[in-house]
């Protein structure tokens, strides 16, 4: 997966060369993504909130953590793992 | 709304369109490039352009839209192209030659992110009397339907002319057919050859808009085009390579701008510092149409037609309703009967 960060129309464009898909990942969503790096999904959701209180505006509606996750599932740029003892979410 | 009217601004442009060849089997009487079956003397080799999209990419870029005239009739661009996608989301534009199910599952396996096919008829007597070249509809439907069969996303493109206007409907569902998913409605250029029989070809707008607002595409299938309220002017971001290696900005400037060559000039450097790349992507433009500036973020319209139709890069779009003030577009303005295309370098430095 290649990242190629947009900020300036606070945006990053994720391209997926083995699905040959190139998306554009809103604030929220490329947050997400950059914190997906082997850590319990738990983890990473109390970093999340943890960014997302630290930042100017509005914040996201309630649930913005779990849909953004499965949004990036869904264009493959996350697996999630089933729950076990050691749950980790990690990217491809 | 009071001038100037900025454009959105990028620090670094994501994404880049390559015209890798001006060699075509094709003979379309539109040609923007006036193409030949033969390679031109100067153009950049295949091995040349490897090393030139690494270094792209290095750079930030990460989607490449590649176009010709024909891509495929130039040795090795297959080699490139699965030498690319690893690293950039790839675009291909073609007129369909070439394409056979052998190349179609090289296309598969390299991963190209999309393919685009001119189609320019609903049937083979039409589309083969504007490419020039007997068997070219045959070749335009096999690609698209060869690429959709392996999941690659197809996309048919139609340049709005006098003779493809009463057919859109037609064409639009021969590529639904075919499997495509889109078709973009492409604006007419006075670019190439186009200029030589534009009153020939080209539509006054009114009648371009009626031939749109007539479109009724098949449950599913995208239409996009660039008229109002659609009209954008995308210097902002654009950037383009020609043939030859020269830094263009956009395919649709090739016979105004200059703004070095690749070969000797960093891309990066020419988007911060050729002055008329400034320039133009700030987007400073007299008028703008509130509708288009809403839905695309810019201001004006399309550079590429306003500096055709009046000689100043400011000028509004007569692409656009609101903005045509009365300019007849199928009259070509006679400062383009004599324009040669050499580049306008010193217009902007």
């Amino acid at each position: 997966m290649r990242l190629r960060p947009v900020p300036e129309m606070g945006a990053c464009l994720a391209y997926d060369p083995v699905r040959a898909r190139l998306a554009t990942l809103n604030p929220t969503a490329w947050l997400i993504l950059s914190l997906c790096d082997g850590r319990p999904r738990e983890t990473i959701a109390e970093h999340f909130a943890r960014e997302i209180a630290s930042l100017p505006g509005e914040p996201p509606e309630p649930g913005a953590f779990a849909r953004g996750l499965a949004r990036l599932a869904a264009l493959g740029l996350v697996t999630i793992h089933p729950p076990r003892l050691d749950r980790r979410e990690s990217p491809p | 709304m009071t001038p100037p009217f900025p454009n959105p601004v990028l620090g670094t442009p994501p994404k880049i369109s390559v015209s890798i060849t001006e060699a075509c089997p094709s003979t379309c009487a539109h040609c923007y490039t006036g193409c030949a079956s033969a390679p031109k003397p100067g153009v950049i080799a295949v091995r040349e352009w490897r090393a030139i999209l690494d270094g792209l990419a290095d750079q930030g870029f990460i989607k490449v839209y590649f176009e010709g005239e024909e891509p495929f009739a130039k040795p090795g661009f297959l080699d490139l192209l699965e030498a690319t996608a690893p690293r950039m989301t790839t675009l291909v534009r073609s007129k369909g030659a070439g394409i056979d199910a052998r190349v179609a599952d090289r296309l598969a396996a390299a991963r190209l992110g999309r393919l685009l096919v001119d189609l320019m008829g609903e049937d083979a007597a039409t589309h083969d009397a504007a490419a020039g070249r007997k068997g070219s509809f045959a070749a335009a439907c096999r690609a698209i339907a060869l690429a959709a069969e392996r999941g690659i996303p197809a996309d048919a493109l139609v340049v709005l002319t006098r003779a493809s206007a009463p057919r859109l409907n037609a064409i639009l569902a021969l590529a639904h057919r075919l499997g495509a998913a889109r078709v973009g409605i492409l604006r007419l250029y006075p670019l190439g050859r186009a200029k030589a029989i534009w009153e020939a070809i080209a539509l006054p707008l009114a009648a371009q808009m009626q031939a749109l607002a007539a479109l009724a595409p098949s449950p599913g299938l995208k239409v996009m085009q660039s008229w109002h309220p659609r009209n954008q002017n995308c210097c902002w971001q654009a950037a383009a390579l020609d043939a030859y290696g020269r830094i263009i900005g956009c395919q649709y400037l090739r016979e105004y701008v200059d703004h070095g060559n690749i070969r000797d000039r960093d891309y990066l450097d020419a988007w911060a510092n050729a002055p008329l790349y400034r320039m133009l992507r700030a987007g400073h433009v007299e008028k703008s149409c509130p509708d288009c500036a809403a839905s695309q973020r810019s201001h004006g319209g399309c550079r590429s037609t306003a500096f055709a139709f009046h000689g100043r890069w400011d000028a509004p779009d007569p692409f656009d309703v609101t903005l045509n003030d009365g300019v007849d577009l199928a009259v070509l303005p006679d400062r383009l009967r004599e324009h040669q295309p050499e580049r306008a370098a010193a217009a902007g430095a």
